[in-house]
């Protein structure tokens, strides 16, 4: 490993450490709802961290996360209600099933060119929508299912818990982000991104590179809708692979700046507390603020906040 | 696209390490200190996750309006024991993500006395533990899925009828009415939509209805529909092509309005076609479908004890206000606020956590007669302080663009077009 990965990852594990003492000084107990806005920043960084792998450093744009997103849900959420496992302990597997999910995606819808993969993954969430709400037996159809919040050994199911475990999530995926940006294969997924043809002329295997960022990316977005499943407590088809979910990180990212390692953090830790902030402050109008919010994000920041930031200084 | 160049990666990362701490550092007072909100209340707050964004935002909004004519009345005689109530509206868009941070705010932030509504069965899937680990008492007025109330849940009550219970006028009509006129097996289609509130009226509701009566209906064509499906023709030539004496939907509005109007377009008829309430129950619906739901009965939560004059007073007031008469869901909320009211009485501390203690053990003291027909919340059956709400369903009837209550006789407005 290189000089700079091991400050990378000292400074990181740093800031996780120190923003993990967090409940030790606030009481998660008087103030649940700032835990819970931290909890959604963190999940935020970890979904758009994830997309980010995707779409931002290998160019694959994926229009359908809450696809993988969703099905880390549901096995958060069906393995504790068919086989009495601890919803935490589930969690790993919530990971394992997305990565699944990309390997039948990915490996069919890779091995061909144009739009192809971004119309398999629009269509994954809408087919796992429909194979959860048709299998009622197994998934409880749209009736949907309740997830007991059980402890975890020692440690009671609450915001502390939550806001730990997410914040480490997020950390994961910053730490897969960064390793990915400074390994050799990032030079190969910036020639696959930007040109399949000439990338394969040269010799790049273009389906095991493309592969290469869609797995860690499925895995950390089914980790994403697991630990949000988890933390709802309950879980229904229409939630669970709402196309809201699938958007969320692509503005995100975009937002906080594509293909940077950090635009990912910028974009989330502004926007969700921002979209949080008018929701509380304005019931009905929210959702016209946040649109003109963006809009103004768009106009003025071409390559995000990042970008626009990077600008000024030179 | 904004790519790192290969060259300078190290670089890059280093100098976006910088702005971005740069950046998050003025970001993270930001967020530690808006949540910080509470203060010392002279009110009562009542907090209410509604949808006022999204696809349920019309059923918010006549909740919102529901609280705030209740509200406003109590605020007008001087409030309870001296203190006016005030509502806090968070919009849930009707996400159970949403839901549970909503309620958290209200509770830790907004220092709500109470939660009321919810108005999806699925938000108060979520809101109900919470609310229950939060121990804050949280009155639903819709969301209808048996589950809610059969959890244990203390601090969880529910004013109106389950989604079993939606049908009980319809089936009490089809026995008495519709069968003993025919004297001959009868037969029915059915078709709900495929969420939780049509499973649960399927479920709990029409399905055992008809498994139990076999010998008088026959029960055809019984299909759950998507939601979001915009053509429903197929299948209602399905239900055409068996030809059914009765016909039921399962419907929010949306597509209780295109069922409507394909269903006329399609040419399909039959002696009976009712609802669930839900959309069947809204003045949208007729209005939309450009009066296609005319005849049509609906089954559900009634709209109170319509003979009573306080109910006719109330109705009145309604319309002066609004401009338009009052369904079942405005009924719902205004009576959960009057309720919500009684049993504040019965709370004489100033701090919210033994306020909401002393409420939970007033709302279930409470036993009360309403516009909408008695409260009292009682454990039976497997639910837990749910209002004995059998009795509180009526059939309503579209009869030139109102909906007029038609069953049973004692409550009925006007008698039946059938």
């Amino acid at each position: 490993m290189k000089r700079s990965s091991h400050r990378d990852l000292v400074a990181l594990l740093l800031c996780l450490g120190v923003l993990s003492l967090l409940p030790a000084v606030i009481d998660t107990r008087r103030m649940p709802y700032l835990f819970d806005v931290l909890f959604s920043v963190n999940v935020a960084v970890l979904l758009a961290s994830s997309w980010n792998i995707l779409g931002g450093f290998a160019g694959q744009v994926s229009f359908g996360h809450a696809g993988f997103a969703g099905i880390g849900a549901y096995a958060v959420a069906l393995l504790p209600h068919h086989l009495q496992w601890s919803p935490w302990l589930s969690l790993p597997f919530a990971g394992i099933a997305a990565m699944i999910a990309a390997i039948l995606v990915g490996g069919i819808a890779f091995r061909l060119r144009g739009p192809y993969f971004a119309l398999s993954t629009l269509a994954l969430a809408e087919v796992a929508r429909l194979v959860v709400e048709g299998w009622r037996s197994f998934t409880e159809g749209t009736q949907g299912v309740v997830i007991q919040q059980k402890p975890l050994y020692l440690f009671e199911a609450d915001g502390a818990l939550f806001y730990i475990t997410s914040l480490w999530l997020a950390g994961i995926a910053l730490l897969a982000v960064i390793t990915i940006g400074q390994s050799k294969s990032r030079y190969f997924l910036h020639a696959v991104g930007e040109s399949e043809e000439a990338a394969s002329a040269l010799g790049v295997d273009a389906w095991r590179c493309k592969m290469s960022a869609l797995l860690p990316s499925a895995f950390l977005a089914g980790m994403a809708g697991g630990i949000l499943a988890l933390h709802t407590g309950f879980l229904d088809p229409e939630s669970a692979f709402s196309i809201s979910r699938s958007v969320e990180p692509i503005i995100l990212t975009v937002v906080g700046g594509i293909g940077t390692a950090l635009g990912p953090v910028v974009g989330a830790v502004i926007l969700v507390p921002a979209c949080e902030f008018l929701r509380s402050r304005f019931p009905t109008g929210h959702l016209l603020l946040y649109g003109v919010l963006l809009v103004v994000f768009m106009r003025f920041m071409h390559g995000g906040i990042l970008g626009m930031v990077r600008r000024k200084r030179l | 696209m904004d790519y790192i160049s290969p060259t300078s990666i190290d670089a890059r990362l280093a100098e976006e390490v910088a702005l971005s701490r740069n950046v998050i550092a003025l970001i993270i007072p930001f967020i530690i200190l808006f949540p910080v909100t509470a203060s010392a209340q002279e009110t009562f707050r009542i907090g209410a996750p509604l949808p006022m964004t999204g696809a349920g935002a019309a059923f918010g909004e006549k909740f919102k309006k529901a609280y705030t004519m209740a509200i406003d009345e109590i605020n007008a005689k001087g409030g309870v024991n001296g203190r006016k109530l005030q509502l806090v509206i968070d919009d849930t868009q009707a996400q159970p993500p949403l839901a549970v941070t909503s309620v958290k705010k209200l509770v830790t932030s907004d220092n709500v006395v109470a939660l009321i509504g919810g108005w999806a069965s699925g938000v108060a899937l979520a809101v109900a533990p919470l609310a229950q680990e939060l121990r804050t008492p949280y009155l639903l007025d819709h969301p209808a899925l048996d589950d809610i109330t059969r959890q244990g849940n203390d601090c969880v009550f529910r004013l109106q009828p389950t989604t079993g219970m939606y049908s009980a006028a319809l089936e009490d009509f089809l026995i008495n009415v519709v069968y003993e006129r025919q004297k001959k097996p009868i037969k029915a289609a059915y078709l709900y939509v495929d969420n939780a509130f049509g499973q649960g009226v399927a479920k709990y509701g029409i399905m055992p209805f008809f498994k139990e009566h076999s010998d008088r209906f026959v029960l055809g064509v019984c299909e759950a529909y998507s939601e979001k499906a915009l053509d429903y023709k197929p299948l209602l030539l399905k239900v055409k092509n068996a030809s059914p004496d009765v016909i039921i939907f399962t419907s929010y509005l949306t597509d209780g309005i295109l069922l409507g109007k394909q269903a006329k377009e399609v040419g399909l008829t039959a002696k009976l076609v009712s609802g669930t309430g839900a959309g069947h129950s809204m003045q949208d619906i007729y209005e939309k479908s450009g009066g296609a739901v005319e005849g049509y009965f609906s089954s559900g939560p009634w709209h109170g004890d319509v003979t009573s004059p306080a109910w006719k007073k109330w109705r009145g007031d309604w319309e002066a206000k609004y401009g338009y008469p009052p369904g079942e869901h405005e009924i719902e909320g205004y009576v959960a606020i009057q309720v919500l009211a009684r049993a504040l009485e019965s709370v004489k501390s100033r701090d919210v956590v033994r306020q909401r203690e002393e409420l939970r053990v007033g709302l279930k003291r409470t036993t009360m007669v309403t516009i909408f027909g008695p409260v009292k919340f009682e454990n039976f059956d497997g639910y837990t302080n749910q209002n004995r709400a059998y009795n509180l369903t009526a059939l309503g009837q579209w009869i030139g663009g109102k909906l007029y209550q038609v069953w049973p006789k004692r409550v009925a407005e006007r008698d039946p077009k059938y």
